[in-house]
Protein backbone atom coordinates (compact mmCIF):
# COMPACT_ATOMS: atom_id res chain seq x y z
CA UNK A 1 0.00 0.00 0.00
CA UNK A 2 1.31 3.29 -0.87
CA UNK A 3 1.32 6.00 1.64
CA UNK A 4 -0.46 9.12 0.65
CA UNK A 5 1.59 12.32 -0.26
CA UNK A 6 0.42 15.88 0.68
CA UNK A 7 2.10 17.51 -2.32
CA UNK A 8 1.91 17.04 -6.59
CA UNK A 9 5.68 17.73 -6.12
CA UNK A 10 6.86 15.36 -4.06
CA UNK A 11 5.13 12.73 -6.81
CA UNK A 12 6.84 14.39 -9.42
CA UNK A 13 10.23 14.00 -7.49
CA UNK A 14 9.09 10.28 -6.67
CA UNK A 15 8.59 10.00 -10.69
CA UNK A 16 11.33 11.90 -12.17
CA UNK A 17 13.51 9.19 -9.92
CA UNK A 18 11.94 6.71 -11.51
CA UNK A 19 12.11 7.64 -14.89
CA UNK A 20 15.85 8.50 -14.10
CA UNK A 21 16.22 4.50 -12.66
CA UNK A 22 14.49 3.24 -15.86
CA UNK A 23 16.57 5.00 -18.36
CA UNK A 24 19.59 3.98 -16.55
CA UNK A 25 18.56 0.43 -16.45
CA UNK A 26 16.94 -0.25 -19.67
CA UNK A 27 18.50 3.22 -21.78
CA UNK A 28 21.78 1.55 -23.11
CA UNK A 29 20.18 -1.72 -23.84
CA UNK A 30 17.66 -0.30 -25.83
CA UNK A 31 20.03 1.84 -27.84
CA UNK A 32 22.41 -1.29 -28.09
CA UNK A 33 19.88 -2.85 -29.69
CA UNK A 34 18.53 -0.57 -32.19
CA UNK A 35 22.30 -0.12 -33.71
CA UNK A 36 23.52 -3.34 -33.77
CA UNK A 37 25.74 -2.37 -36.62
CA UNK A 38 27.65 0.74 -36.60
CA UNK A 39 25.55 3.92 -37.04
CA UNK A 40 27.15 7.29 -38.22
CA UNK A 41 25.98 10.21 -36.02
CA UNK A 42 24.32 12.82 -38.06
CA UNK A 43 26.15 16.17 -35.71
CA UNK A 44 28.39 18.39 -35.87
CA UNK A 45 30.80 17.00 -33.56
CA UNK A 46 34.13 17.85 -32.81
CA UNK A 47 36.79 15.74 -31.25
CA UNK A 48 39.66 16.70 -28.70
CA UNK A 49 42.83 15.50 -29.70
CA UNK A 50 46.16 14.81 -27.74
CA UNK A 51 49.27 14.84 -29.59
CA UNK A 52 52.27 12.86 -27.92
CA UNK A 53 55.76 12.89 -29.12
CA UNK A 54 58.04 10.22 -27.12
CA UNK A 55 61.23 9.76 -28.23
CA UNK A 56 62.97 5.77 -27.93
CA UNK A 57 66.48 5.79 -27.11
CA UNK A 58 69.02 2.57 -25.91
CA UNK A 59 69.66 5.49 -23.14
CA UNK A 60 69.42 3.71 -19.61
CA UNK A 61 66.46 5.09 -18.36
CA UNK A 62 62.98 3.94 -17.80
CA UNK A 63 59.33 5.16 -19.49
CA UNK A 64 58.45 8.70 -18.96
CA UNK A 65 55.81 9.25 -15.64
CA UNK A 66 53.86 10.94 -18.37
CA UNK A 67 53.49 8.21 -20.36
CA UNK A 68 52.39 5.51 -17.70
CA UNK A 69 49.28 5.06 -18.89
CA UNK A 70 50.99 3.47 -22.08
CA UNK A 71 53.22 1.42 -19.75
CA UNK A 72 52.30 -1.77 -20.87
CA UNK A 73 52.21 -0.98 -24.36
CA UNK A 74 55.84 0.45 -24.21
CA UNK A 75 57.24 -2.38 -22.80
CA UNK A 76 55.85 -4.80 -25.42
CA UNK A 77 57.31 -5.61 -28.67
CA UNK A 78 58.27 -3.70 -30.80
CA UNK A 79 58.58 -1.01 -28.28
CA UNK A 80 60.21 -3.44 -25.63
CA UNK A 81 63.71 -2.59 -28.00
CA UNK A 82 64.30 0.39 -26.48
CA UNK A 83 65.68 1.10 -22.82
CA UNK A 84 63.94 4.28 -22.62
CA UNK A 85 61.30 6.59 -23.14
CA UNK A 86 60.71 9.91 -22.88
CA UNK A 87 57.52 12.54 -23.53
CA UNK A 88 58.82 15.28 -26.08
CA UNK A 89 55.76 17.18 -26.51
CA UNK A 90 52.26 16.83 -25.96
CA UNK A 91 49.62 19.04 -27.94
CA UNK A 92 45.78 19.25 -27.50
CA UNK A 93 43.92 19.94 -30.67
CA UNK A 94 40.70 20.34 -31.02
CA UNK A 95 39.04 19.34 -34.52
CA UNK A 96 35.48 19.89 -35.75
CA UNK A 97 34.15 17.48 -37.95
CA UNK A 98 35.53 17.75 -41.82
CA UNK A 99 37.76 19.95 -40.43
CA UNK A 100 41.97 19.74 -40.32
CA UNK A 101 44.13 20.60 -37.50
CA UNK A 102 48.57 20.49 -38.05
CA UNK A 103 51.35 20.30 -35.54
CA UNK A 104 55.00 20.27 -36.27
CA UNK A 105 56.73 17.33 -34.89
CA UNK A 106 60.17 17.37 -32.74
CA UNK A 107 61.31 15.94 -36.49
CA UNK A 108 60.03 18.54 -38.57
CA UNK A 109 57.76 16.14 -40.15
CA UNK A 110 54.13 17.76 -40.47
CA UNK A 111 51.68 15.76 -38.47
CA UNK A 112 48.22 16.69 -39.94
CA UNK A 113 44.82 15.16 -38.70
CA UNK A 114 41.66 15.01 -39.92
CA UNK A 115 38.40 14.31 -38.58
CA UNK A 116 35.79 12.34 -40.94
CA UNK A 117 32.90 11.57 -38.62
CA UNK A 118 31.52 9.78 -35.74
CA UNK A 119 30.05 6.34 -35.43
CA UNK A 120 28.33 4.50 -33.15
CA UNK A 121 28.96 0.79 -32.68
CA UNK A 122 27.43 -2.04 -31.02
CA UNK A 123 26.75 -1.61 -27.03
CA UNK A 124 26.27 1.80 -27.85
CA UNK A 125 29.91 2.85 -27.91
CA UNK A 126 31.23 5.98 -29.60
CA UNK A 127 33.98 5.45 -32.50
CA UNK A 128 35.84 8.12 -34.44
CA UNK A 129 37.00 7.59 -37.81
CA UNK A 130 39.82 10.00 -38.42
CA UNK A 131 42.70 10.66 -41.00
CA UNK A 132 46.02 11.11 -40.17
CA UNK A 133 49.36 12.01 -42.13
CA UNK A 134 52.90 12.45 -41.57
CA UNK A 135 55.24 13.92 -44.10
CA UNK A 136 58.18 16.28 -44.42
CA UNK A 137 56.85 19.41 -44.97
CA UNK A 138 55.86 20.01 -48.83
CA UNK A 139 56.72 16.04 -49.96
CA UNK A 140 54.40 13.21 -49.86
CA UNK A 141 56.88 11.10 -48.00
CA UNK A 142 57.26 8.71 -44.85
CA UNK A 143 52.90 8.77 -43.88
CA UNK A 144 51.22 10.22 -46.83
CA UNK A 145 47.95 9.54 -45.57
CA UNK A 146 46.24 6.51 -43.31
CA UNK A 147 42.17 6.57 -42.52
CA UNK A 148 41.49 4.81 -39.35
CA UNK A 149 38.80 4.30 -36.71
CA UNK A 150 39.58 4.22 -33.09
CA UNK A 151 37.29 3.56 -29.99
CA UNK A 152 36.33 6.96 -28.35
CA UNK A 153 39.74 7.95 -25.97
CA UNK A 154 41.62 5.58 -27.43
CA UNK A 155 45.23 5.65 -28.44
CA UNK A 156 47.13 4.91 -31.56
CA UNK A 157 50.81 4.48 -31.96
CA UNK A 158 52.88 5.62 -34.95
CA UNK A 159 56.47 4.89 -34.96
CA UNK A 160 59.73 4.31 -37.18
CA UNK A 161 60.86 8.21 -37.63
CA UNK A 162 64.95 8.63 -36.35
CA UNK A 163 65.22 11.19 -34.14
CA UNK A 164 68.01 11.96 -31.89
CA UNK A 165 69.73 8.78 -32.28
CA UNK A 166 66.73 6.86 -31.76
CA UNK A 167 62.94 6.53 -32.84
CA UNK A 168 59.89 9.30 -32.57
CA UNK A 169 56.91 7.35 -31.51
CA UNK A 170 53.45 9.83 -32.00
CA UNK A 171 50.46 8.59 -30.01
CA UNK A 172 47.36 10.31 -30.79
CA UNK A 173 44.17 10.13 -28.20
CA UNK A 174 41.27 11.27 -29.71
CA UNK A 175 38.26 11.76 -27.84
CA UNK A 176 34.22 13.21 -28.48
CA UNK A 177 32.89 16.36 -26.86
CA UNK B 1 -29.71 5.68 76.45
CA UNK B 2 -26.77 7.19 75.02
CA UNK B 3 -27.13 9.30 71.73
CA UNK B 4 -25.68 9.20 68.68
CA UNK B 5 -24.09 12.35 68.93
CA UNK B 6 -22.72 12.31 72.02
CA UNK B 7 -21.15 8.57 71.61
CA UNK B 8 -19.57 9.92 68.38
CA UNK B 9 -18.53 13.20 70.60
CA UNK B 10 -17.53 10.51 73.35
CA UNK B 11 -15.30 8.36 71.05
CA UNK B 12 -13.41 11.05 68.82
CA UNK B 13 -12.81 12.83 72.78
CA UNK B 14 -14.26 16.10 72.16
CA UNK B 15 -16.42 15.71 75.27
CA UNK B 16 -15.72 17.43 78.52
CA UNK B 17 -14.47 15.03 81.35
CA UNK B 18 -18.00 15.41 82.91
CA UNK B 19 -19.80 14.86 80.13
CA UNK B 20 -17.66 11.99 79.50
CA UNK B 21 -17.92 10.41 82.49
CA UNK B 22 -21.52 10.69 82.79
CA UNK B 23 -21.63 9.12 79.11
CA UNK B 24 -19.07 5.97 80.27
CA UNK B 25 -21.61 5.85 83.14
CA UNK B 26 -24.79 5.07 80.74
CA UNK B 27 -23.14 3.45 78.56
CA UNK B 28 -22.60 0.71 81.10
CA UNK B 29 -26.25 -0.27 80.90
CA UNK B 30 -26.47 0.14 76.85
CA UNK B 31 -25.56 -2.91 75.26
CA UNK B 32 -26.53 -1.29 71.74
CA UNK B 33 -24.09 1.95 72.63
CA UNK B 34 -21.69 -0.73 73.45
CA UNK B 35 -21.67 -2.48 70.33
CA UNK B 36 -21.94 1.20 68.51
CA UNK B 37 -18.82 2.29 70.52
CA UNK B 38 -17.17 -0.90 69.48
CA UNK B 39 -17.72 -0.59 65.81
CA UNK B 40 -16.67 2.88 65.91
CA UNK B 41 -13.25 1.32 67.37
CA UNK B 42 -12.73 -1.17 64.66
CA UNK B 43 -13.85 1.38 61.56
CA UNK B 44 -10.69 3.25 63.35
CA UNK B 45 -8.43 0.32 63.68
CA UNK B 46 -9.07 -0.81 60.19
CA UNK B 47 -8.50 3.02 58.59
CA UNK B 48 -5.09 3.24 60.45
CA UNK B 49 -3.78 -0.12 59.92
CA UNK B 50 -5.20 0.46 55.54
CA UNK B 51 -3.20 3.69 55.68
CA UNK B 52 -0.19 2.20 57.42
CA UNK B 53 0.31 -0.47 54.77
CA UNK B 54 -0.41 1.59 52.00
CA UNK B 55 2.49 4.09 53.58
CA UNK B 56 4.79 1.07 53.70
CA UNK B 57 4.51 0.52 50.10
CA UNK B 58 4.76 3.70 48.91
CA UNK B 59 8.50 4.01 47.95
CA UNK B 60 9.69 7.89 47.79
CA UNK B 61 13.41 6.90 47.26
CA UNK B 62 14.03 8.32 44.11
CA UNK B 63 11.03 9.96 43.41
CA UNK B 64 12.19 12.14 40.65
CA UNK B 65 14.84 9.90 38.89
CA UNK B 66 11.35 8.05 38.39
CA UNK B 67 9.53 10.84 36.92
CA UNK B 68 12.64 11.95 34.77
CA UNK B 69 13.14 8.28 33.55
CA UNK B 70 9.03 8.30 32.42
CA UNK B 71 9.39 11.97 30.93
CA UNK B 72 11.84 10.41 29.02
CA UNK B 73 10.23 8.16 27.71
CA UNK B 74 7.16 10.30 26.61
CA UNK B 75 9.73 11.93 24.72
CA UNK B 76 10.87 8.92 23.48
CA UNK B 77 7.50 7.71 22.26
CA UNK B 78 6.78 11.07 20.69
CA UNK B 79 10.34 10.93 18.49
CA UNK B 80 9.47 7.35 17.35
CA UNK B 81 5.99 8.92 15.85
CA UNK B 82 7.42 12.08 15.14
CA UNK B 83 10.33 9.53 12.78
CA UNK B 84 7.08 7.60 11.78
CA UNK B 85 5.32 10.42 10.41
CA UNK B 86 8.07 12.14 8.51
CA UNK B 87 8.89 8.15 7.09
CA UNK B 88 4.79 7.77 5.82
CA UNK B 89 5.10 10.99 4.02
CA UNK B 90 9.12 11.33 2.37
CA UNK B 91 9.77 7.26 2.81
CA UNK B 92 8.86 6.45 -0.89
CA UNK B 93 10.62 9.81 -1.84
CA UNK B 94 13.61 8.94 -0.62
CA UNK B 95 13.88 5.38 -0.96
CA UNK B 96 13.23 6.42 -4.71
CA UNK B 97 15.86 8.94 -5.02
CA UNK B 98 18.41 6.48 -3.15
CA UNK B 99 17.61 3.39 -5.92
CA UNK B 100 18.09 6.03 -8.57
CA UNK B 101 21.11 7.15 -6.69
CA UNK B 102 22.66 3.08 -7.06
CA UNK B 103 21.73 2.66 -10.56
CA UNK B 104 23.43 5.58 -11.78
CA UNK B 105 26.87 4.91 -9.94
CA UNK B 106 26.66 1.30 -11.66
CA UNK B 107 25.91 2.59 -15.05
CA UNK B 108 28.92 5.70 -14.62
CA UNK B 109 31.22 2.96 -13.45
CA UNK B 110 30.17 0.48 -15.73
CA UNK B 111 30.76 3.17 -18.56
CA UNK B 112 33.61 4.36 -16.72
CA UNK B 113 35.89 1.31 -17.27
CA UNK B 114 39.09 1.07 -18.86
CA UNK B 115 39.90 2.96 -22.06
CA UNK B 116 39.16 0.95 -25.22
CA UNK B 117 42.38 1.57 -28.08
CA UNK B 118 40.20 -0.66 -30.05
CA UNK B 119 41.34 0.71 -33.68
CA UNK B 120 40.94 -0.77 -37.22
CA UNK B 121 43.00 0.88 -40.00
CA UNK B 122 41.11 1.18 -42.80
CA UNK B 123 43.74 2.30 -45.56
CA UNK B 124 47.25 3.40 -45.43
CA UNK B 125 49.36 4.93 -47.93
CA UNK B 126 53.26 4.96 -47.36
CA UNK B 127 55.66 7.06 -48.85
CA UNK B 128 58.32 5.70 -51.73
CA UNK B 129 61.26 4.19 -50.10
CA UNK B 130 59.17 3.49 -47.24
CA UNK B 131 57.87 0.46 -45.50
CA UNK B 132 54.94 0.36 -43.08
CA UNK B 133 53.82 -2.40 -40.81
CA UNK B 134 50.88 -2.69 -38.66
CA UNK B 135 51.11 -4.17 -35.52
CA UNK B 136 49.04 -4.92 -32.34
CA UNK B 137 49.80 -5.02 -28.68
CA UNK B 138 47.66 -7.07 -26.48
CA UNK B 139 46.99 -6.17 -23.22
CA UNK B 140 46.76 -9.44 -20.92
CA UNK B 141 44.60 -7.81 -18.74
CA UNK B 142 41.53 -7.54 -20.85
CA UNK B 143 40.55 -9.67 -22.94
CA UNK B 144 40.19 -9.18 -26.68
CA UNK B 145 42.24 -5.64 -25.86
CA UNK B 146 44.87 -4.56 -27.92
CA UNK B 147 46.68 -1.50 -29.04
CA UNK B 148 47.47 -0.57 -32.74
CA UNK B 149 50.90 0.53 -33.65
CA UNK B 150 52.09 1.84 -37.61
CA UNK B 151 55.78 1.19 -37.75
CA UNK B 152 57.17 2.99 -40.94
CA UNK B 153 60.55 2.45 -41.61
CA UNK B 154 62.43 4.20 -44.43
CA UNK B 155 65.07 2.85 -46.65
CA UNK B 156 69.06 4.07 -46.51
CA UNK B 157 68.36 6.14 -49.77
CA UNK B 158 65.76 8.50 -47.71
CA UNK B 159 66.92 8.39 -44.20
CA UNK B 160 68.69 12.16 -43.56
CA UNK B 161 67.18 13.29 -46.76
CA UNK B 162 65.57 16.79 -46.05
Amino acid sequence: MFPRFSTNGTRSVIAIAIIFAGQSLFGSTNASAESQAKTKLATTATVSCTVRSMLGSQKAGAIDKRLSFLNKQLSRPPFSAYKSFKLLAAKDLKIAQGATQQLVLPSQKLLRLSFKEKLLSAKNKVRLRMHLSITPPKRKKFLPGTQFSIANGGTLLVGGDKHQNGTLVVGLTCKSQ
Amino acid sequence: MVTEKDLQRYFDGELSPAKARKVYRELQDDPAGQQQLAEYRQLRSSLGQATKAAAEEANFDHLWTRVKANIKEEDAVRSSSRFSEWLRRYGLVVASLAVALVVGLIVTMQSAGPVSNDCVIESIETGPNALSTIMTIEDPAIAGEETTVIWVTETAADEGEP
